[in-house]
């Protein structure tokens, strides 16, 4: 009985919350436009009792799954009895409804935690951020009381549920999906203080500075959240790949490649107030295609195989994401004179012209991946085919971007603000250039013919080798101080953690495009084998010896043993599963990967015969390995990014200040 | 403890932290180097930037069709393909990637029709017109797909086209209107002995730890 009461809390807490996101909205756009300050620190206390209800209704949920309530259509689609504990968890966001749930609590939490710090609550600009986020809010609160509501009620109860999708049951999936909704509810609040500084015309109001930790946070948990869905993706799809451009994948990559954008074109406006349009669009496009991938992925509008939450709430996202963009463009049409730069460029070779080039090929790369995200349905209403855009148009429209990117992660942090002598940069550059060009003679000599992959590994040595010279530069001054080589890195990181740990960053960057590089090399053999026969792939040789069965109480598992070779010496044996999950009535490979940082080899199961012949697909990935490292160092960059201080340029943009050289000075 | 000499006002970073190029403004800060050149060089100079701007599409153009590599062995091949076509079985996943036992036997007959000697052209003619013209996982020729692939090369254009005449009139209005205080001369002997002893305040101040973050 204590169960179902708990489950019956949850409705009534979200109608709460949704009653006080409205009354949170009215007082934050009372106090805003009357200017009554209590009005706008009692629309604060509506927001954060609004998150409160919202978290109650998590937890009802939550308890409604581990208590098995299946009066629940939600608890009945999404878990069943047999659930493993973690994944019961998972079932929260499992689903269409939950997933918009735990979405609405990192919201109204993050919008209060981002008023209730802000150093000037009162101010006119956080009260309409507040109004702005109230907003939000209440669009998602009101999906869930009518169109998504996850504590709708079955009339005929079952004895046990559906269970998780089994390609869920997996431990990346209770990290990468809360990880990719924090990403894009993060994105919410830079987006909601921006419009907040233009509604109220206080455009000179440095929003950025304030919401600097929330972008930066929004962006770290996006960026992990990516590379942990590849990683899921590789365990446990079976196709042996990582990233297929899929529009759910699309839909994460997009706002990330915006947020990267603005992330390097906020540090201009800092330091020199320019592109303060620029910067307020690319935000406001940032929370758009997070809001938009959120409607691809909930309106079934592109097929996908990432789709877990597809329902009839997708349509719901339309009007929404045109009100934003509409609004959100109608504020910048209106505060135009006021956000205009108050500074130039002062010269083309320079930081500025670096990272405006770099902006373009993002927001190119963005655009790149949104036209061939939605060209299927362009297609489809044009010429009534139904198409789909696979990865060979990706790869062949993407890359050349990625790798003009990634020449630019080498170039920019050669190049002072403001301006630079071309001889000077042509000095700086030249190692990096020399090692670019040393990676690609190597591997050109060394057999390598793929133009892509070459380019690719050159460029990695050429940003490498870039980043070790900013650091040896760096430490070199507290090295004429007595440190310790170590040391003396170590006091340049954490001496400017911004800096430096974004160079940290890059290098993940680096090491991540070393692992797709490797891609290059890749090999797949397929082969339908009898027991005790072998087929090659690579190097290495498999002999499939045979398979076994056993059951338990979710699912049938046929195991097979495949002996692995390589130049006639065992190396070890892999266990590939084909097994079936009786609730779901779903067969499902479980992958066997043998990793080394230089190559993987990835063995599947497509199909057992019933004589216990099987049909096995094998991979041998090189360098895939590096994708998993450098996505930890970047973590941990952006660990070192965020536990820095207020950085040096942050009160820039309140006085326009950059330092003079001293030769000018003088 | 105050920092004096090298201390940043607002908005400023230290010598430590300044970039590579940073360090080196007193030597060379060189607005000059960018202004006019006489009545030729603006010509010239955005001459260059065009020509610069076309190799570079060129260049990704070149990159873009390099992806499409000749597949080495009849298997190498039957992936390839396997990787252009959308699933007949899997919808929105493109058949190397569809794990149902369907999409095994098909990829199975790619790969034989390869191995028989079938060429990358046949075999996607007998895919076409076994499973319609929506199997092909890239915009079709002609039509809309033209402008499928031409629409990402028209935003890198726009986007070259910002970068290489947009932007050096913005740094050319600047200079018409900016104050000519930053020459391109060395730094004088009493200018470097400023900075000498700034840079050793500094280092005295590193290794008294004194810093903080």
């Amino acid at each position: 009985m204590r169960t179902a009461s708990l489950a019956a809390l949850g409705r009534p807490a979200l109608l709460c919350a949704l009653g006080f996101a409205v009354l949170a909205l009215i007082l934050f756009a009372m106090s805003a436009l009357r200017r009554r300050v209590p009005a706008g620190r009692a629309g604060g206390r509506a927001l954060a009792a609004s998150a409160g209800f919202t978290v109650l209704a998590a937890a009802s949920l939550l308890s409604a799954l581990f208590a098995h309530d299946f009066s629940l259509a939600y608890v009945a689609n999404y878990s069943s009895r047999s659930l493993a504990g973690p994944y019961t968890v998972s079932a929260l966001w499992g689903g269409m409804e939950g997933s918009l749930l735990f979405w609405t609590v990192l919201l109204t939490v993050f919008a209060t935690i981002a008023v209730y710090r802000h150093p000037n609550p009162d101010s006119p600009a956080v009260t309409w951020a507040g109004a702005v986020l109230a907003g939000i809010a209440i669009f998602f609160l009101l999906l869930l009381a009518f169109p998504a509501d996850p504590f709708a009620r079955l009339a005929d109860v079952p004895t046990d549920g559906s269970g998780l999708n089994p390609l869920l049951q997996s431990p990346g999936m209770l990290i990468h999906p809360p990880l990719l909704y924090t990403g894009f509810v993060g994105f919410s609040i830079p987006f909601a203080f921006a419009m907040g500084a233009l509604v109220s015309g206080r455009t000179e109001t440095p929003w950025f500075t304030s919401t600097r930790r929330w972008t930066l946070f929004s962006w770290s948990a996006l960026s992990i959240g990516i590379v942990l869905g590849g990683a899921w993706a590789y365990t446990e799809l079976g196709w042996g790949g990582y990233w297929a451009w899929d529009p759910v994948e699309n839909a994460s990559f997009m706002p990330w490649l915006t947020a990267t954008a603005y992330l390097h074109s906020v540090v201009i406006q800092e330091k020199r107030r320019m592109l303060r349009i620029w910067n307020v669009s690319l935000i406001l496009a940032t929370y758009a295609l997070a809001v938009f991938g959120t409607f691809l992925t909930r309106s079934g509008i592109l097929s996908s195989i990432h789709t877990f939450t597809e329902g009839s709430t997708g349509v719901w996202f339309l009007p929404f994401l045109a009100a934003m963009l509409l609004g959100g463009l109608a504020i910048i049409a209106l505060r135009y004179d006021r956000l205009r730069s108050e500074n130039r460029l002062d010269a083309l070779v320079s930081r500025e012209s670096a990272f405006l080039a770099n902006n373009v090929l993002f927001v190119a790369a963005a655009f790149t991946v949104l036209w061939g995200t939605v060209y299927p349905i362009v297609a489809e209403v044009t010429t009534g085919v139904r198409l789909s855009v696979g990865p060979a148009f990706f790869n062949a429209v993407f890359v050349p971007l990625g790798l003009a990117i990634l020449a630019l992660t080498g170039i920019g942090p050669l190049v002072s603000w403001r301006r630079m002598s071309k001889g000077r940069l042509s000095r700086l550059v030249r190692p990096p250039v020399v090692a670019g060009i040393a990676v690609a003679a190597g591997l050109w000599l060394a057999g390598m013919r793929s133009a892509g992959g070459v380019i690719a590994f050159a460029l990695c040595g050429f940003v490498a080798v870039a980043i070790a010279g900013e650091f040896i530069r760096g430490g070199r001054v507290y090295r004429a101080s007595g440190d310790s080589w170590p040391a003396a890195l170590a006091h340049t990181l954490m001496r400017n953690r911004r800096r430096y740990g974004g160079y940290v960053v890059h290098l993940g960057i680096v090491l991540i495009v070393i692992g797709f590089a490797g891609a290059a090399g890749k090999v797949e053999r397929n082969a339908f084998l009898e027991p005790g026969s072998s087929m090659k792939v690579g190097a290495y040789t498999l002999t499939y010896e045979g398979r076994e069965q056993s059951s338990t109480p979710e699912k049938q598992i046929n195991d097979a043993t495949v002996a692995v070779s390589r130049g006639g010496e065992p190396v070890g044996t892999l266990h590939p599963q084909s097994n079936f999950h009786f609730a779901q009535q779903q067969p499902q490979s479980e992958v066997a990967i043998r990793t080394t940082p230089v190559e993987d080899l990835y063995v599947v199961v497509t199909q057992f015969d019933p004589d216990g012949a099987a049909a096995i697909r094998a991979f041998v990935n090189p360098l895939t390995w590096w994708i998993w490292a450098g996505a930890v160092v970047m973590a941990a960059g952006m660990s070192v990014i965020l536990s820095g201080g207020t950085p040096h340029g942050a009160t820039a943009g309140a006085t326009g200040r950059v330092r003079e050289p001293v030769a000018a000075a003088g | 403890m105050k920092r004096r000499g090298l201390g940043k006002s607002a908005g400023q970073t230290d010598a430590l932290h300044q970039s590579a190029g940073q360090r080196e403004m007193g030597r060379i800060p060189g607005p000059t180097r960018t202004g006019p050149r006489g009545s030729a060089g603006p010509t010239r100079s955005r001459l260059g930037r065009i020509l610069a701007t076309i190799m570079l599409v060129a260049a990704w153009l070149l990159l873009a069709t390099a992806g499409v590599a000749l597949a080495a062995t009849p298997q190498d091949l039957a992936t390839d393909i396997s990787t252009e076509i959308a699933s007949p079985y899997c919808p929105g996943v493109t058949l190397h990637d569809c794990p149902s036992a369907a999409a095994t036997d098909l990829r199975a007959r790619i790969t034989a029709w390869a191995e028989d000697g079938w060429g990358r052209a046949r075999i996607m003619a007998k895919l076409s017109s076994e499973f319609g013209p929506g199997i092909r996982a890239v915009p079709p020729p002609g039509g809309s797909g033209t402008l499928a692939w031409l629409l990402p090369a028209g935003a890198v254009i726009a986007g070259a086209v910002v970068v290489a005449v947009l932007v050096p009139r913005w740094v050319r209005k600047n200079h018409d209107q900016a104050p000519t205080g930053a020459t391109d001369r060395p730094l004088s002997p009493d200018e470097r002995r400023r900075v000498e002893g700034e840079l050793d305040a500094f280092r005295g101040a590193v290794r008294g730890d004194q810093w903080s973050q």
